[in-house]
């Protein structure tokens, strides 16, 4: 017979044969990765309070960041900021893999694992600093975790039933070391950028706001965990957004931004983006004298960018998996579920086995597909942020769900990791809808009218572009909170039964679900992708708060690919808000070529 | 830092900006595209309804190098340019406008509200097209909140100080060259570096952080009445903290700072190197000294340590807006012409005031942020309370500003402290005090007196909801035994309440300490200055500083493992 002391030993024991095992890489390596190592190898052996759980995992996470933003308008900086971090984030777990200190989330008083806090470390390649800091950070993180499991264990003796499902789940070590990807990051030159491509706004003075915005990271991560698992990754990024408003004649703000993503700069060289901002702008003045559209309910084609943007916003939060802590408020969980629900914000998890996309679909998650093409995606990675390999997950398969995206936090429909952690918790990489049979644009094009017509409808929608306009009930929340008003769709098209479209200023799109996949009526044959940052539901953001996990302050990206879509019933509505008064003064951009004073 | 002066020999010196060659205020396209777009917008905005009265535009320049360590690892550097506008829009009337008090509407108040971002490019289109946006965007919120304050204003009971809104000012010209600005970092790391090491074998020691920076703030204003302001002002600064634990658990802090307006005003190799050496000393006798407890009777304020008394429990107190809040306690509102201290003090507040010896006063500036030219301000005179610091909010009994409106970029301005000075007639020296000390000590039957020598900073409260106490943090106290032994203690906050704390100060010694310091109020964080001599109090009152409760890491120091399994 066992007897828990000696568990615990023989658990000491184990975790120690592991360590052994850790790659004499890391140990041989960097001050950074010699500190993480030493810190690790003597907290696994001998961090532990009387009375209290010990830990049995501990990861650290480096992360070591030089970055760049840069901000422009009408040809003038506004600001550049280079920075250089070091971060450090712990994921401390006491307890054993059935019952350990995540997973709980302590609402009287605010209290939930925040493991995943991150702490700087010297920028200084100075090994006993670098030893000290990663010292007191896992001090506070074994103090905290061993009292929230405490706290945890209490809430659970006057519960019923207790946990059903383990913490967390096991997984082989892993072991990875790709270099950094070393991306220059040359401040003074993306500065002129920003300055080259914001000056485009000056030929366009009804546009009243516009900003250009460049980001730049080369961010560099060490992994290493107490089961083994080490691993490095580069993960550079490169982002600018070019974002503007105008009024309309009734004096509502329009506002409409794009992005280019790359993973250098040069990504932005090549992408001809003074000519792709003229073309912006110049689109959006169109929009603010195109005809008014009040509402409609009827098919409705996204082609191309939209159709991605739909996946991004709607289907793709819906297809991972995520747990709601336990709390100390039983009712609380139960009415949050109920109220998130009710607000479309549900996951696919009770469809498993059940059909959510037509027949012929097909969606994966590819992480370790490059290109489309000669596309490249940005999404994908060999490892994930738990250190687990990651492989294509196959999400449906002839419009039958087969699972859902995972980390190593059991769900109770996905037991183990399916290598999808990314940032806070499982996220798609590189997401690939395809469909076979799919019908080129022009039969596309056919098929929405016929659906018009069968409707009774003299025209049809297309959507070529949502732009910052939101889609689900979150990201509508979300954008109205970030611009202060709700965006419109940024390209739709009134299609008429002889084919010709005409641009519309179209009212708000009304919050879609993952179930409209359902009853998608036909597809594309061409695939098209789009790079975007993933959402998830407003139900997983408590599952993160309690899940464990590192903090990754990366920015993750995720490659969106699909073929146009034709949905059968979307209804758009006014939004009736008032609109804001014109400024009292013209602008002075207006005027320059005009008389100076009124 | 104490300078060795006579207090009645303050060498006053005044910043000699205006006596250097003017450059021409139309030479700076800024200004001109400010004043440009301040004209066009209220050409259109006159035609209002309700037009603006008043339109100032304080556009603020700010170029930071910093470098920051732990024990001698670099732990953050940045170079970071800003550049803030901040507008000050009045619609109404002199005595009633927008940014009328209304008694208990607390989110009318713009705490802390974001300046705009201007481009930091000198693009006259760019700058023309945020400040019409802003200017815009100002005059709506001014229109709106006249309208709520003539609302609120018939549904609440009025204030008891009925004094208009806003004063007029005459316009000024002042036109400063941008100043020199060198910040060498990659040489500051390195100093640093070697700097923080030496604690590295201070046994229990808990933190040894330091950090250096460099800054040059240019500041334009320009206001429809006419004035046009262009001042320009590098300050760099030296940090270093460090803390080491006593046996008990108790953590105790030291830290030195020095500011200064040039380079070389900071402290040269040697001079840190000998700083670092007492910081040791000192946090190795604190580690050893014992815990005081609580204690009243006399004591002596050092020459720092009565500056930031001075500072906290007195400076906070004749910041004129505070008098309009009726939830103020405003302490010395009746006190015009009273004697409150005695007569041998007198204290002033000097924003012309750029230097005092060898030390700057980092108070200084020429005008404030309301474009109003600064002057010396005699707070008291020989004891007797004379005049607040005033902002151009105006009070009952004070209708003008008197330059001592500030601000922190993005905060609603408010009369703030500049440069505080506390001069005694008649001194002693700091031996003398000490004896004068012991007098007292011995007279009460008490067993020791105090001496505070150095001091971290204070806070205070000035509502009438809370108790109109005082906390000065000092960081160096020693016992002063009847027989002149003096021993260090550790562990002390001195608390108390302000009008009883002066009416028991009864002599100063010739021991002037200087105390340069960025102070946080209502209108944000600004540089500050306080000089004081020494003060002998014929009664304080101390209490035990609050105990930290965590816990000692559960591991030992790595390195001290290393060396235990070595």
């Amino acid at each position: 017979m066992t007897t828990p002391s000696t568990r615990s030993r023989l658990l000491s024991v184990t975790l120690l044969l592991l360590w052994v095992a850790l790659p004499a890489a890391a140990q041989k390596q960097d001050a950074v990765s010699r500190a993480m190592h030493d810190e690790l190898s003597r907290s696994v052996a001998r961090l532990s309070l009387p009375k209290l759980d010990k830990p049995y995992f501990i990861a650290y996470r480096v992360d070591d960041v030089h970055s760049a933003v840069i901000s422009s308008t009408l040809g003038a900086l506004t600001n550049s900021n280079e920075s250089r971090t070091r971060l450090l984030a712990i994921e401390m777990r006491v307890g054993d893999y059935a019952l350990d200190n995540t997973n709980f989330l302590a609402m009287q008083s605010l209290r939930w694992n925040r493991s995943g806090t991150n702490s700087s470390l010297p920028l200084d390649d100075d090994y006993d600093q670098l030893r000290r800091a990663i010292w007191l950070a896992t001090d506070r993180a074994y103090k905290q975790a061993a009292e929230t499991l405490a706290a945890k264990r209490s809430v659970l003796e006057h519960r019923q039933g207790g946990p059903a499902l383990p913490d967390f789940s096991h997984q082989p070590p892993f072991k990875l070391e790709q270099p950094s990807a070393n991306i220059k990051v040359d401040v003074p030159s993306l500065e002129q950028l920003a300055r080259t491509v914001s000056a485009v706004f000056r030929e366009f003075p009804n546009i009243y706001v516009s900003t250009v915005d460049i980001s730049i990271r080369d961010a560099f991560t060490r992994y290493l965990n107490s089961e083994g698992t080490w691993f490095t990754r580069p993960s550079p990024l490169v982002m600018l957004n070019v974002a503007a408003q105008v009024r309309g004649p009734d004096g509502l703000p329009l506002q409409d931004s794009f992005q280019v993503f790359g993973e250098n700069a040069e990504a932005l060289q090549q992408a001809n983006l003074v000519a792709r901002t003229r073309k912006f702008a110049a689109d959006l003045e169109a929009q603010r004298t195109a005809p008014k559209l009040d509402s409609y309910s009827g098919p409705v084609l996204f082609q191309g960018e939209a159709a991605a943007e739909v996946l991004a916003q709607v289907l793709a939060p819906a297809l991972t998996a995520s747990r709601f802590p336990i709390t100390d408020q039983p009712q609380f969980e139960a009415q949050f579920q109920q109220v998130m629900s009710r607000f479309g914000g549900g996951s696919l998890a009770d469809r498993i086995g059940g059909r959510v996309l037509p027949a012929g679909f097909d969606l994966a998650d590819e992480p370790r597909t490059a290109t489309l093409g000669t596309v490249p995606l940005l999404g994908g990675s060999q490892v994930d942020d738990d250190g687990v390999s990651t492989l294509e997950v196959k999400l449906v398969d002839h419009g039958i769900l087969k699972g859902l995206l995972a980390t190593r936090v059991p769900t109770e429909h996905s037991k183990l990791s399916t290598g999808s952690r990314r940032q806070l918790g499982p996220s798609p990489s590189n997401l690939i809808l395809s469909v076979r049979g799919g019908l080129s644009e022009a039969q596309l094009k056919t098929e929405l009218l016929a659906q018009a017509k069968q409707r009774g409808l003299d025209s049809a929608l297309i959507i070529r572009r949502v732009g910052p306009a939101g889609l689900s009930w979150i990201t509508k929340l979300m954008q109205s909170r970030m611009s202060g008003s709700a965006p419109l769709a940024a390209e739709v098209y009134r299609v008429f039964p002889d084919g010709h479209e005409e641009r519309v200023r179209p009212p708000e799109v009304q919050p879609m679900t993952a179930a409209d996949f359902k009853d998608v009526d036909a597809a594309g044959d061409t695939p098209f992708v789009y790079n975007g940052a993933y959402i998830p539901l407003a139900t997983s953001i408590f599952g993160v708060l309690g899940g464990g996990g590192l903090g990754d302050t990366n920015p993750s990206l995720v490659s969106y690919v699909t073929p146009s879509l034709l949905f059968d019933d979307v209804s758009l509505k006014a939004d009736a808000g008032p609109a804001p008064d014109e400024p009292v003064a013209p602008s002075p951009l207006a005027q320059s070529s005009a008389q100076g004073n009124p | 830092m104490r300078s060795r002066l006579f207090a009645g020999l303050l060498c006053l010196a005044l910043f000699p900006v205006s006596l250097l060659a003017q450059p021409n205020a139309s030479e700076d396209p800024i200004l001109s595209t400010m004043s440009q777009e301040m004209n066009r917008s209220l050409g259109y905005l006159k035609k209002q309804p309700l037009a603006p009265y008043f339109l100032s535009y304080e556009l603020t320049d700010n170029h930071a190098i910093n470098v920051s360590s732990s024990f001698g690892a670099i732990t953050g550097r940045s170079d970071r340019r800003t550049r803030l506008l901040d507008i000050d829009l009045r619609v109404g009337r002199y005595d009633m406008d927008n940014s009328h008090a209304v008694r208990g509407d607390f989110a009318m108040t713009t705490f802390g509200q974001l300046a705009g971002r201007l481009p930091l490019d000198d693009d006259p289109k760019a700058l023309a097209a945020a400040l019409w946006l802003e200017t815009d965007r100002h005059y709506k919120e001014a229109v709106q909140r006249l309208a709520a304050v003539k609302t609120k204003n018939q549904i609440k009971k009025e204030t008891e100080d009925d004094s208009p809104d806003f004063s007029s000012a005459p316009a000024e010209h002042h036109f400063e060259p941008i100043a020199q600005f060198s910040f060498d970092r990659a040489s500051w790391e390195q100093r640093l570096r070697r700097y923080g090491v030496l604690f590295r074998d201070l046994p229990d020691v808990q933190s040894a952080d330091i950090w250096a920076s460099g800054e040059l703030e240019t500041r334009r204003y320009i206001n429809n009445d006419g004035s046009e302001i262009r001042m320009s002002l590098p300050l760099y600064r030296l940090n270093l903290s460090a803390s080491i634990k006593a046996p008990d658990g108790e953590v105790l802090p030291l830290y030195r700072q020095f500011m200064s307006f040039t380079p070389e005003g900071l402290p040269d190799d040697a001079q840190v190197l000998k700083v670092v050496g007492e910081m040791k000393s000192m946090l190795l006798a604190l580690r050893q000294a014992p815990a005081a407890d609580a204690y009243t009777g006399p004591a002596i304020l050092s020459g720092r340590a009565s500056a930031v008394f001075f500072h906290e429990i007195f400076g906070h107190r004749v910041e004129a807006d505070r008098l309009k809040n009726d939830d103020d306690a405003q302490t010395f509102k009746k006190k015009i012409n009273q004697p409150i201290l005695p007569p041998f003090l007198s204290v002033y507040s000097d924003p012309t005031l750029h230097h005092l010896q060898n030390s700057d006063l980092v108070g200084y500036y020429p005008y404030d942020d309301e474009g109003v030219e600064a002057r010396r301000v005699t707070v008291i005179d020989h004891g007797i309370f004379r005049s607040f610091l005033m902002s151009r909010s105006p009070i009952n009994g004070f209708p003008s500003s008197n330059g001592h409106g500030r601000r922190q970029q993005g905060y609603d301005v408010a009369a703030r402290q500049s440069n505080l000075i506390v001069e005694s007639t008649k001194s002693v020296s700091r031996d003398k005090l000490k004896s004068l000390l012991i007098e007292r000590v011995k007279a009460a039957h008490k067993p020791y007196g105090l001496l505070f020598d150095d001091i971290t900073g204070g806070y205070t409260f000035t509502s009438r909801d809370l108790p109109n106490s005082f906390a000065v943090l000092p960081t160096v106290v020693y016992r002063i035994y009847p027989d002149g032994r003096e021993e260090l203690v550790r562990g002390l906050d001195l608390i108390g309440t302000p009008l009883i704390a002066f009416s028991k100060i009864s002599a100063a010694d010739n021991d002037v300490g200087i105390f340069n310091g960025i102070c946080g109020g209502e209108s944000g964080w600004v540089p500050v200055s306080a000089i004081a001599p020494g003060l002998l109090i014929d009664q304080i009152e101390v209490q035990r500083k609050p105990k930290s409760q965590a816990q000692d890491p559960i591991l030992p120091a790595p390195g001290a493992a290393q060396k235990k399994e070595n």
